[in-house]
C-alpha cells in the first residue's frame, strides 16, 4: 500500500519558485496498477521521485508499507540511466549482485529477463552499442531482477518502437497479474494508461495537481479483444477529451 | 603523425652527431650521440644502472600510489561531507599552491636519505591532481547514477565502488596524466637534493665528475621514461574513453 | 570588494590552523628541535635576519634570477610558438620531440647546465629560462592555435603587415593561453631557482637551504624553507592578480 498524505513539493525559491505538484492525497493500494498521464510538466515525475524518496516533499508525507525492505522500490527513469562501463547483463545484474545474490541464481533470473525485454545476443553488449529503445528495455530488466513489490516506471516506453512496445506492455500486465505487484507507470499513451492500468490518474499542469481518477472496469487478462471492447474505447477517448481540453 | 615525430628525433639525433665534429665541439662539453648511447650501454652493461632505473621507478610507484589513494579518498570525504570541504578549502588551496619544492629538504631532514622522503614527495605532488579530478568526476557525475544508487538503497562502499569511481575514471585519468610527470620531477628533485642511488643520484655523480656523457645519457633515459609512463597513462585515458563515452 | 575580503580571512584561519598545528607539534606534543623547531625560534631568527639584512641579500638572488628566467623564458618561447604556428610543416617533425620534452622531467638537465655553464649565475638563470620556455612555448602554441578564424579574416581585410598582425591580433589573442603558459612556467622557475642554489654557490633561498642543512642549523633550513614557500605564495597571487586585471575580457562572465 501506498499513502500519499497532503504531498506537494515546491521547487527553487523567492522568485524562481516553481510549484510542480500541489497538495495531493491518494491511497493505492497493494497490487494496484496506476497509470498516471497529464501534459508535459504538470509533476508526474516529481510525484514518482517523491515516492520513490529521491525527492524531499516540501509538505506532506508518503508512507509506503515496504518501507522496511532494504529496497521498498523498484523505478525505472525516463531515460535509462544504465551504468555504461557495465555489459548489458552486468547491469541487469547490479540490483542483484548488491544485495548480495548468489551469481549463479543471480544468471538464471538475468538470462530469464534478457529474453523477456528482447536483448538475446546483446547480453555482453555495452550500453552505447545500443539503440535507446534496446537501452530501455534493459533498463526495465533491471528493475524487475530484484522483483520489488513496488514497481515506479517514468514513461519506460517511450523510446520502444510500438511493435516491442505492444509486447512490453502485455509482458507488464501479465507479470503484474502473476507476481501482485503495485505498478505506477507514467504515460504520455493515453491507450497505454487504459489498458494497463486498474485506476488511472490524471493529472493537469501549472501548479501539477490530480484533475480525476478513474477506476479500469475491464476484465483481466487484457489482450486483443480488450482492445476492442467498447468500454474500453469508450474510456480512451474520454481521457484523450481531457488532455485536449488540458493543453488548448 | 607517429612517423614524422620518429623522424624528428632522428633528425635531431643526426644534426647533433654531425654538428660536434663540424664546429670541433670538445667531448667533455658535449659528446656525440654515440658516445652518449655507448656510455648507457656501457652502465647498463656494469650492472648497476638498470638497478638505479628501478630504485627511481619504484619510488615514483610507491608515492604515485599512496598519493592516488590518499586522494581519492579525500575526494570522497569531501563529496560525502560538503561541510569538511568548506573548512578544509582554503588550506588545501594553500598547501596546493606553496611550491613543493620547498617542503623536499624537510622531508629529507625527517625521512633520511632513503627511498621515503622520495616517495613522500612524489606522493604530496599526486595528491592534488588527483583529489581534485575525482572531485570533479564524482561532482560532474550524472545526476541520475545518484538517483540509482538512492533507489538502490546502495551501502556506501557500493555506491563508491561501482558508482563513483567507474564513473570518475576519465577524469581520474586526466588527473593521473598529469601527475605522472610531476611524480618523475619529484622523484628526480629528490634524488638530486641528497640520495645514494636511483636515475637522479647517477645525474648528480656524473655531474660531480663532469662527465657529460653519462649526465646527458641520464637526461635522455629520464626523458623517455617519462615519456613512457605519460604515453602508458594517457593510452589508458584514451582506451576508457573509447570505451564507455 | 566584499568579495575580496572573504578570501583573504579564509586563508589567514587556514594559515593560523598550520602555525596552531606546528606550535603544538613542537611544544606540547614533545618532537625535538632538531627535526621540528618552535614557530617562535624560527619566527625570531627570521626577524633577527631581516633586521641584520643577512635575508635580504639571498631573498633578492632567488627573487631576480626568478624574473629573469621568467622574462627571457617567455619571449623566447612565445616566439618560437609563434614560429611553429607560421610553419605547420615545422611543427609536424618537431612536435613528436616536443612531446617527450614536455613530459619528461626537465629539472634533470639541471647537473647538464652545471656543467655546461660552471656554478655561477649564468648556469642559474639558464636553468630557469629552459625550465620555463617549454610551457610558456606549449601554452603560447595552444593560444596561437586556438585564434577565432574570424580575427585571421579580419587581418586580411585590414591588409595588416606581418608585425602589426603580430602585435595587434594574434599576441593579445593569443594572451590567455600564454598566460596559462607562464603560470606554470613560474612555479617551474621556483623550482629551478631553488635546486640550482641548492646544487651550487653561496647564495639564494636554496643555498641557505643547504647550508642549513649541512650545519644543522634547523631553524634556519625552516626559515628559508618559509621563506620559499611565502615567495611561491606571492607569485601565485600577482600572477592571479595580473591575470583577473587584463585577461579578464577572456574568460566567460558568470551569469
Ligand atoms: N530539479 C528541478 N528544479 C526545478 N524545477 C524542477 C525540477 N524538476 C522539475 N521541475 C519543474 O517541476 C515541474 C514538474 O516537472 P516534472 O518533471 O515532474 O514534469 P513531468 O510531468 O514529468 O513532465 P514530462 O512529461 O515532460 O516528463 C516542471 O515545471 C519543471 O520545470
Ligand atoms: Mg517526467
Amino acid at each position: 500500500m501506498i499513502k500519499i498524505e497532503k504531498l506537494s513539493k515546491t521547487y527553487g525559491q523567492g522568485d524562481g519558485q516553481v510549484v510542480a505538484l500541489e497538495p495531493l492525497d491518494q491511497t493505492i493500494n497493494e497490487g494496484e496498477f496506476v497509470s498516471i498521464i497529464g501534459p508535459s510538466g504538470c509533476g508526474k515525475s516529481t510525484l514518482l521521485r517523491l515516492i520513490a524518496n529521491l525527492e524531499a516533499p516540501t509538505s506532506g508525507r508518503v508512507t509506503l508499507e515496504t518501507a522496511g525492505l532494504k529496497r521498498p522500490v523498484g523505478f525505472v527513469f525516463q531515460d535509462a540511466v544504465l551504468l555504461p562501463w557495465k555489459s548489458v547483463a552486468d547491469n541487469i545484474r547490479f540490483p542483484l549482485d548488491t544485495s548480495g545474490v548468489p551469481r549463479k541464481l543471480a544468471d538464471e533470473k538475468v538470462k530469464e529477463l534478457v529474453e523477456l525485454v528482447g536483448l538475446k545476443g546483446f547480453e555482453k553488449s555495452l550500453p552505447k552499442q545500443l539503440s535507446g529503445g534496446m537501452r530501455q528495455r534493459a533498463a526495465i530488466a533491471r528493475a524487475l531482477a530484484d522483483d520489488p513489490p513496488i514497481l515506479l516506471m517514468d514513461e519506460p516506453f517511450s523510446a520502444v518502437d510500438l511493435l516491442t512496445r505492444e509486447t512490453l506492455n502485455d509482458e507488464l500486465s501479465r507479470i503484474w497479474q502473476k507476481t501482485g505487484k503495485t505498478i505506477l507507470l507514467v504515460t504520455h499513451s493515453v491507450e497505454e494508461a487504459a489498458y494497463l492500468g486498474s485506476r488511472v490518474m490524471v493529472m493537469s499542469p501549472r501548479p501539477g495537481r490530480l484533475k480525476v481518477t478513474y477506476e479500469v472496469d475491464l476484465p483481466l487478462p487484457r489482450g486483443e479483444c480488450t482492445k476492442r471492447d467498447p468500454k474500453f474505447l469508450d474510456l480512451v477517448s474520454e481521457l484523450r477529451t481531457l488532455m485536449r481540453e488540458m493543453t488548448s | 603523425m607517429f612517423l614524422k615525430a620518429i623522424i624528428g628525433l632522428v633528425g635531431i639525433a643526426v644534426l647533433w652527431g654531425v654538428a660536434v665534429p663540424i664546429f670541433d665541439v670538445p667531448h667533455y662539453l658535449l659528446p656525440g650521440p654515440i658516445e652518449v648511447a655507448e656510455r648507457i650501454i656501457f652502465l647498463f652493461q656494469r650492472g648497476d644502472l638498470a638497478w638505479h632505473i628501478y630504485v627511481t621507478l619504484s619510488e615514483v610507484f610507491g608515492g604515485f600510489i599512496l598519493g592516488a589513494v590518499v586522494g581519492i579518498a579525500a575526494a570522497l570525504v569531501f563529496s560525502r561531507f560538503p561541510i569538511v570541504e568548506r573548512v578544509l578549502t582554503p588550506l588545501i588551496l594553500l598547501l596546493q599552491t606553496i611550491p613543493k619544492i620547498a617542503i623536499a629538504p624537510l622531508l629529507l631532514l625527517w625521512l633520511g636519505l632513503g627511498a621515503s622522503p622520495k616517495v613522500a614527495l612524489v606522493a604530496v605532488v599526486t595528491f592534488f591532481p588527483v583529489m581534485t579530478a575525482m572531485l570533479s568526476g564524482i561532482r560532474y557525475m550524472n545526476k541520475s547514477y545518484s538517483d540509482l544508487s538512492v533507489v538502490l538503497r546502495l551501502s556506501p562502499w557500493q555506491r563508491f565502488w561501482h558508482i563513483e569511481l567507474p564513473a570518475a575514471i576519465p577524469t581520474l585519468f586526466a588527473g593521473a596524466t598529469v601527475a605522472t610527470t610531476l611524480a618523475m620531477t619529484a622523484a628526480v628533485i629528490g634524488e638530486l637534493m641528497g640520495a645514494n642511488k636511483g636515475m637522479g643520484f647517477v645525474l648528480a655523480t656524473g655531474q660531480e665528475n663532469a662527465d657529460t656523457a653519462t649526465v646527458m645519457g641520464m637526461v635522455i633515459l629520464l626523458s623517455f621514461v617519462g615519456w613512457a609512463l605519460f604515453a602508458i597513462l594517457d593510452y589508458g585515458r584514451r582506451r576508457v574513453e573509447d570505451r564507455f563515452l | 570588494m566584499k568579495g575580496r575580503i572573504k578570501p583573504v580571512l579564509e586563508y589567514s584561519g587556514a594559515l593560523l590552523v598550520l602555525v596552531a598545528a606546528w606550535w603544538y607539534v613542537s611544544g606540547p606534543m614533545g618532537m625535538p628541535a632538531y627535526l621540528l623547531p618552535s614557530p617562535a625560534s624560527v619566527g625570531s631568527l627570521l626577524w633577527d635576519m631581516i633586521l641584520s639584512g643577512k635575508l635580504w641579500p639571498h631573498l633578492a638572488f632567488t627573487v631576480q634570477n626568478i624574473l629573469i628566467g621568467l622574462i627571457v623564458g617567455t619571449v623566447f618561447g612565445v616566439l618560437l610558438a609563434y614560429m611553429f604556428f607560421k610553419t605547420p610543416s615545422l611543427s609536424d617533425y618537431l612536435e613528436g620531440p616536443l612531446v617527450v620534452i614536455q613530459t619528461a622531467p626537465k629539472i634533470a638537465i639541471a647537473p647538464l647546465i652545471i656543467i655546461w655553464f660552471g656554478l655561477g649565475l649564468t648556469a642559474k638563470i639558464v636553468l630557469i629560462f629552459s625550465l620555463v620556455f617549454f610551457p610558456v612555448f606549449a601554452g603560447a602554441l595552444a593560444g596561437f592555435r586556438s585564434i577565432d578564424s574570424r580575427l585571421h579574416d579580419l587581418a586580411l581585410l585590414m591588409n595588416l603587415s606581418r608585425t602589426q598582425r603580430f602585435l595587434r591580433i594574434d599576441l593579445p589573442a593569443a594572451l590567455p593561453g600564454i598566460f596559462v603558459g607562464i603560470k606554470i612556467g613560474a612555479i617551474q622557475a621556483l623550482v629551478g631557482a631553488i635546486l640550482a642554489e641548492w646544487m651550487s654557490g653561496s647564495d639564494g633561498l636554496g643555498y641557505l637551504m643547504t647550508f642549513a642543512t649541512a650545519t644543522y642549523k634547523t631553524p634556519l633550513l625552516f626559515g628559508a624553507v618559509l621563506m620559499t614557500a611565502f615567495l611561491g605564495l606571492a607569485m601565485h597571487a600577482i600572477l592571479n592578480e595580473i591575470e583577473a586585471r587584463y585577461l579578464a575580457w577572456s574568460t566567460p562572465d558568470e551569469q
